[in-house]
């Protein structure tokens, strides 16, 4: 979420909505506890509750969570960087200054580079998984401890199907 | 690729064979028939490099559906 062109969505996101007196929804990080793995369990709570403070402090008014044991650790990360008030409507982020080319700004994805993180050999067997799991009829479905939906896929398989055809390494 | 490989749709196929297999052998025969494995195989062929791409991952799906 800190790359340049999400950061600069979720920038625009909430000035755009506050502008117009709506609450702004943050989004869902895809890290979910494992009721028999503390140690899994722990590492998400750690990474949902730095996202949800990232949230409230860009001035996100609620969030949205994979599973409901996070929904503790949400609200906590929110009240805290809201300071308690119920919403941050008054925060209007002037300050935010963010073009359409900003939310293009997809260098890294030039053909022949492949961006750091995940290559096919990781998100493939998601994809399958997923794909398994949608046929059987759940949308939403726990794939090694990270809540997999139709738009994790989605991603997944357009970054194949365009590293298979810009020739990537 | 991790190991610096080229990414080609053969190597792709061949990692949704091998993901195929493990899966099959780790759940067992009976489990692996009754699952969806095999047309989720097929369905990840078309949307991830197959001809041009599909709108959405999940209009090729629906038909798979129905």
């Amino acid at each position: 979420m800190t790359t340049p062109f999400m950061r600069a969505y979720t920038e625009l996101l909430v000035a755009t909505c506050h502008r117009r007196g709506a609450m702004a929804i943050g989004g869902m990080a895809a890290f979910i506890p494992n009721r028999r793995d503390p140690e899994v369990t722990e590492a998400a709570l750690a990474k949902v509750r730095e996202d949800k403070l990232r949230e409230a402090a860009d001035g996100f008014d609620g969030t949205w969570v994979a599973h409901p044991d996070l929904v503790g650790v949400a609200t906590e990360g929110l009240r805290r960087g809201a300071r308690t008030r119920s919403n941050q409507l008054e925060r209007t982020r002037e300050d935010v200054d963010v073009h359409p080319e900003d939310l293009l700004h997809l260098k890294a994805y030039l053909p022949g580079r492949r961006q750091r993180g995940r290559a096919p050999d990781q998100t493939s067997p998601s994809v399958i998984q997923y794909l398994e799991s949608w046929l059987r009829g759940t949308g939403a479905a726990a794939i090694a401890n990270l809540m997999e939906d139709a738009a994790t896929s989605e991603i997944s398989r357009a970054q194949i199907w365009q590293w298979c055809h810009h020739h990537t390494r | 690729m991790t190991d610096g490989r080229e990414v080609t749709p053969e190597l792709v196929r061949r990692i949704a064979d091998e993901e195929i297999a493990a899966l099959r052998s780790s759940m067992g025969e009976e489990a692996f028939r009754g699952s969806h494995l095999l047309d989720a195989r097929s369905l990840f062929e078309r949307v991830a490099w197959n001809g041009r791409s599909s709108e959405f991952l999940t209009l090729p799906a629906y038909t798979t559906l129905s």
